[in-house]
């Protein structure tokens, strides 16, 4: 299982390379003799705008939630590649025009440019670039709200990938042929049917698979459990542990849809339920949606899943906060299924007024009699008699199961989950045995 | 540690396009 997971891995790791290096590929295969090469900085230059470019591209495949794509890494490692790899296309794409700069200056003074429009067109895209840069990486200093910054980011990714295509079109110095002209095309073709894909097809797929709210409960810990039943259709099928984009009071075409762990049982399905909590904009406007509400779910994606290892014979939870809800979904549906081997949660909360689930978690063990449920409060009231502080170390290694073989799932917010997966390894446990997904996306 | 897995891969992908450009540079240039 883990094997294919890696060889997927780095398969399409392999093909992003292939398909950024194409461009450079096809210069050199069908090179003109009657068109020699120019200066070595003249041609890196150009190299470098080239797979820029094509980086750019893909980068729109990176983003576009295909879950077959993200589901050998899970989608935060997806999204941590997309940002690196995104500078460093910028970095290339900046690299070129400076490289050709320095390698004219002496031409330039007296003629400043031989395509002026093509100039402009480059311009266009790596000011484009560089906003786009500006405002992923200072968003939250900037004030700029989550989904003002999505709209934001994907109109500017457009504007920089259309503006750069100009560019290589006007200047047309490697277009000489008919199959360069082809790849561009198709490279364009490619960028332009992802956009068309993930702002027409996917939301008017969403459209038409609607599902209505059947109860909004509220919970422990300032959160809101969300049921939702499909309204006219099969619904879709999930593994525990996995999460969705969901839409509320808007149309899928919006793009106002926000990612959350599915909180109910696989075995539900198709009733679905998420549990939010209240920490932002958006999700302070749960406690007021309606029962009948429609509701838009796009989904399911993430790789954070004990289904995804069966062989697993003990199943350890690593809970901080709201991170509860896709533990809660592991539980319920081993439950449901009624699965026999240990099972640990360790939920680390900040008292027992603020755990959330807490009732439901005292039924869940008694239907689960090998769960050891473990309570770690940090500002317990003095008459706790369980454990305190925070999920360390030293309680992973006295609450895990012994000489079985162990998955840990990590879910809770990031200062929390660093401290885990370093007490994890500090206990010996390879990195291939724990498992955790993120979801500050932006 | 898989978002430091994610940023090696990100990084070693960029060294490979990086070489592949050069590659280009030396091959086109004739140098």
């Amino acid at each position: 299982m883990r094997s294919s997971h890696i060889a997927r891995g780095i398969f399409w790791l392999g093909l992003y390379v292939a398909l950024s290096t194409l461009p450079l590929l096809l210069v050199v295969l069908t090179a003109s003799p009657d068109k020699p090469g120019r200066t070595f900085w003249t041609e890196l230059s150009v190299g470098l705008g080239f797979v820029g470019l094509a980086m750019m591209t893909l980068q729109f495949a990176l983003t576009a939630r295909f879950e077959f794509l993200k589901s050998p890494y899970g989608s935060d490692v997806v999204y941590v590649f997309h940002r690196v790899i995104s500078l460093v296309a910028v970095a290339f794409v900046l690299l070129h025009p400076l490289m050709l700069f320095v390698e004219r200056w002496d031409t330039m003074k007296s003629r400043p440019f031989t395509h002026p429009f093509a100039f402009w067109m480059g311009t266009v895209s790596v000011l484009c670039l560089v906003g786009l840069v500006v405002v992923s990486i200072w968003r939250k200093k900037l004030g700029i709200q989550y989904d003002g910054w999505r709209r934001a980011h994907a109109i500017l990714a457009s504007l920089a990938v259309a503006f750069a295509v100009a560019h290589i079109l006007y200047v047309g110095h490697y277009l000489s042929t008919p199959g360069k002209r082809a790849l561009w095309l198709a490279y364009t073709a490619v960028f332009v049917g992802l956009i068309a894909y993930v702002r027409l097809i996917k939301p008017a797929i969403e459209l038409r698979r609607p599902y209505k709210v059947s109860a909004v409960i509220p919970q422990l810990g300032d959160a809101y459990s969300l049921q939702l039943k499909p309204d006219g259709h099969r619904g879709l099928r999930f593994s525990p542990g996995q999460f969705a984009w969901i839409t509320i009071g808007d149309s899928p075409f919006s793009d106002r849809e926000h990612p959350f762990s599915f909180s109910g049982s696989s075995e539900s399905a198709p009733d679905l339920e998420f549990t939010i909590k209240q920490l932002g904009d958006f999700t302070s406007t749960i406690k007021n949606v309606q029962p009948g509400q429609t509701v838009y779910v796009d989904g399911p994606f993430g790789a954070l899943s004990a289904d995804r290892h069966p062989h697993a014979e003990a199943l350890v939870f690593i809970a901080g906060g709201i991170g509860i809800t896709p533990m809660v979904s592991h539980l319920r549906s081993l439950a449901d299924r009624r699965d026999t081997r240990p099972l640990v949660l360790l939920y680390g909360s900040k008292n027992l007024s603020t755990i959330t689930f807490r009732d439901e978690l005292a039924v869940l063990q008694s239907r689960l009699p090998h769960l050891n449920l473990v309570y770690v409060l940090s500002r317990p009231t003095p008459d706790w008699t369980g454990e305190k502080g925070f999920v360390d170390a030293e309680k992973l290694a006295r609450f895990s199961p012994k000489n079985l073989r162990t998955e840990y799932f990590i879910c809770g917010p990031d200062v929390m989950m660093d401290a885990v997966e370093k007490a994890l390894q500090s206990n010996g446990i390879s990195p291939g045995d724990y498992h955790a997904e993120r979801f500050n996306l932006a | 540690m898989r978002e430091h897995f994610a940023t090696l891969a990100a990084l070693a992908t960029a060294t490979l396009l990086l070489l592949a450009c050069l590659a280009f540079a030396l091959i086109r240039s004739g140098s």
